[in-house]
């Protein structure tokens, strides 16, 4: 099974990466708990999971916002938390609240990113805004929230940062904005030979974009593979489609669009035509996960790190 | 740099324009009361004697008998006029020593705190590879702003405290020494840093207010406290009568034993003097004593302004250094 689902790292040489890192915030609340990725070089990474999985917490730790608990993340080698600036040279960063400057208008916006980031570029996000019909005078606090999100965006994408690390980058966007989005940040990912990982509950469009998906669930990492694989290796039927001694492992059940029970199968090559399944969307393979990282019954896929 | 400054600006234009416009309407009003005190200031021919103040020549009769009568009532009327808008004045000022403190809060509070609040932290501080420089730059750049704009209204203060005073040179007089001058702008740079420093650690605005509030006051009174203990080591004993509470710092008042040249305190002298009509003989004291005081002369006023300009100067590099290492160290939100 492991064999199935293996984490590809280009040139063996990791972006961004986490080693056993667990974050507990006072309260003792466990934002993370194990983690253990890397983010290769040169890929486009969808970070999912449900409210609270700790996919904020991870971003954070990797700008240097927070400090794990236990364990060390990493940013191309340099650990964000000892020598900060080394790191964020290397990031673009979105947060997941937006957070412009009240009573700055837009070219301020623009002016400030020149002026707190030596080599920050105002040509692509002039462009970006520019595309968007956002207007450069307008103050922040008088655009929609989407417009606000796609502010933050564009000034992401003239700091032409090495690795993008997006948190929901389309939560507000509209369905058309998102695709666009989606585009651009692929452009300018392979552009430049950087790396992004984005944090998104919105699946359909990140199929198109990302080349890789990890799930978290309760602060631990439960799928971490090439989308490709995820869709391929992965099929959809009721729970007494297939006999498990047939070679397939159901991985967990979750409502369908109807109300009936569907369960995520993990088949290998040789049952991938079983008629008893059909093909699993990337949303139903997630859905599948998640549904079994919360039942007591732990997965019983192998969990590549 | 001309950019960081022209968003500082635009950012804090609220906090800037509220605190000019309060700066400016200061220095109009002490200005106006400046101009009513030299209107009203006393002709020659009232001030009976050089060597005190006018308010005190009010209460002053002449020595000599004054050739024409209805010279002292006309002097005293004047004086009543004067006297009324030194009382304005008085108040003025005081309102004049909150401003800064004010001032210092309002701001200093929303460099780093609201920077907090908002969120705005979250993407300054991944855009700017440092924090130190980001902090610097701003809390410097807003603290000489500041500092530049209530340079006015402590510089009106003294030409406001010359005019109540027109005999007294302001730069050697203790008289309202700690409200008016350099000390009135560092008391705001302080106030300041202290809010720069809590809103970092408190990360909300309105509870740094309340907070810098209660930590200016006590700092300004520690500051008080420290600084009148120092000035206590300049005090020299000094005749009674060379020494005035409107100019010096007056600590104590005794008697110098002629014979022995012995300081002696006031009670003792009394109780060996002879009595004479239930109290002490006044031409025995006189004749076996100096009355002397002990006092920071006001010619040291300026080394004062000096040393408490350079304290609050180097606790001012402290809540700094403190601002940086909280903003340093914490999460943006
Ligand atoms: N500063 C904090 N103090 C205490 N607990 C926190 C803090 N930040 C996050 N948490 C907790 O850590 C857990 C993970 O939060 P996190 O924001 O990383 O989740 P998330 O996966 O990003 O969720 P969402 O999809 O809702 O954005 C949650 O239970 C949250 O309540
Ligand atoms: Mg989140």
């Amino acid at each position: 099974m492991e064999a199935l689902i293996q984490p590809s790292v280009v040139d063996g040489k990791a972006a961004l990466q986490a080693r056993a890192v667990a974050k507990r915030y006072r309260g003792g609340v466990r934002a993370l708990d194990g983690i253990d990725l890397d983010i290769p070089v040169g890929s486009i990474c969808a970070l999912v999971g449900p409210n609270g999985a700790g996919k904020s917490t991870l971003m954070k730790a990797w700008v240097g916002f927070e400090r794990p608990s236990s364990g060390s993340v990493a940013v191309f080698g340099i650990n964000p938390w000892r020598n900060r600036p080394a790191a964020l040279d290397r990031i673009g960063y979105v947060s997941q609240k937006p957070s412009l400057y009240r009573g700055l208008t837009v070219a301020d916006h623009v002016a400030l990113a020149g002026s707190l980031r030596s080599g920050f570029d105002p040509g692509p996000t002039r462009r970006r805004l520019d595309e968007l019909a956002i207007p450069l005078g307008q103050d922040t606090r008088t655009l929609s929230g989407g417009q606000q999100a796609q502010v933050m965006l564009a000034l992401a994408l003239g700091t032409h940062a090495q690795v993008f690390v997006l948190d929901e980058p389309l939560a507000s966007l509209d369905p058309l904005a998102r695709r666009e989005f989606l585009h651009v940040l692929v452009d300018a990912v392979r552009a430049d030979g950087a790396t992004a990982v984005l944090s998104s509950h919105v699946i359909t469009d990140i199929e198109q974009a990302c080349d890789r998906l990890v799930v978290l669930g309760g602060g631990r990492k439960i799928l971490d593979v090439p989308i490709a694989e995820a869709i391929s290796s992965h099929r959809v039927g009721t729970a007494e489609a297939l006999p498990e001694t047939a070679g397939a492992q159901p991985v967990g059940t979750f409502p369908g669009p109807f109300g009936e029970r569907l369960t995520l199968w993990l088949v290998p090559p040789e049952r991938a035509d079983d008629p008893a399944l059909r093909g699993a969307t990337l949303e139903e393979v997630i859905l599948g996960q998640l549904a079994a990282s919360r039942s007591p019954r732990t997965p019983t896929q192998g969990q590549p790190s | 740099m001309r950019t960081t400054i022209r968003l500082l600006l635009k950012t804090y234009r609220f906090e800037f324009i509220a605190i000019t416009l309060a700066c400016l309407a200061m220095a109009g009003a002490e200005l106006y009361l400046t101009s009513r005190l030299d209107a009203l200031a006393l002709p020659k021919e009232c001030q009976f004697d050089q060597n005190i103040s006018v308010e005190q020549g009010f209460a002053t009769q002449p020595e000599e008998p004054v050739s024409d009568p209805t010279l002292v009532d006309s002097c005293q009327e004047k004086a009543i006029a004067f006297s009324d808008s030194d009382q304005r004045s008085a108040v003025l000022m005081s309102f004049g020593a909150a401003l800064p403190v004010l001032a210092g809060i309002l701001i200093g509070v929303a460099v780093v705190g609201r920077e907090l609040e908002t969120g705005t932290a979250s993407l300054a501080w991944t855009l700017s590879r440092s924090r130190r420089r980001w902090y610097l730059t701003r809390a410097l750049l807003v603290g000489a702003i500041l500092g530049g704009v209530l340079l006015l209204p402590s510089f009106t203060a003294n030409i406001l405290e010359h005019a109540r005073q027109p005999l007294i040179d302001p730069g050697s007089s203790f008289n309202d020494g700690g409200i008016r001058g350099p000390v009135l702008v560092m008391l705001g740079l302080l106030t300041y840093s202290i809010g720069v420093v809590t809103g970092a650690v408190v990360g909300r605005q309105l509870p740094a207010v309340i907070i810098t509030l209660a930590l200016a006051l006590l700092a300004i009174l520690a500051f008080e406290n420290g600084v009148s203990r120092w000035e206590s080591t300049l005090a020299e004993w000094q005749p009674a009568a060379s020494s005035s509470y409107s100019i010096d710092i007056v600590l104590e008042q005794d008697y110098r034993d002629r014979a022995s040249g012995l300081i002696v305190d006031q009670g003792s002298v009394f109780n060996a003097a002879p009595q004479v009509d239930g109290g002490p003989d006044g031409a025995w004291i006189d004749a076996h004593y100096d009355s002397v005081a002990l006092v920071v002369p006001g010619s040291r006023y300026g080394d004062v302004v000096a040393v408490e300009t350079g304290a609050i100067g180097a606790a001012l590099l402290v809540l700094l250094g403190l601002g940086l290492f909280v903003v340093i160290h914490r999460r943006p939100d």
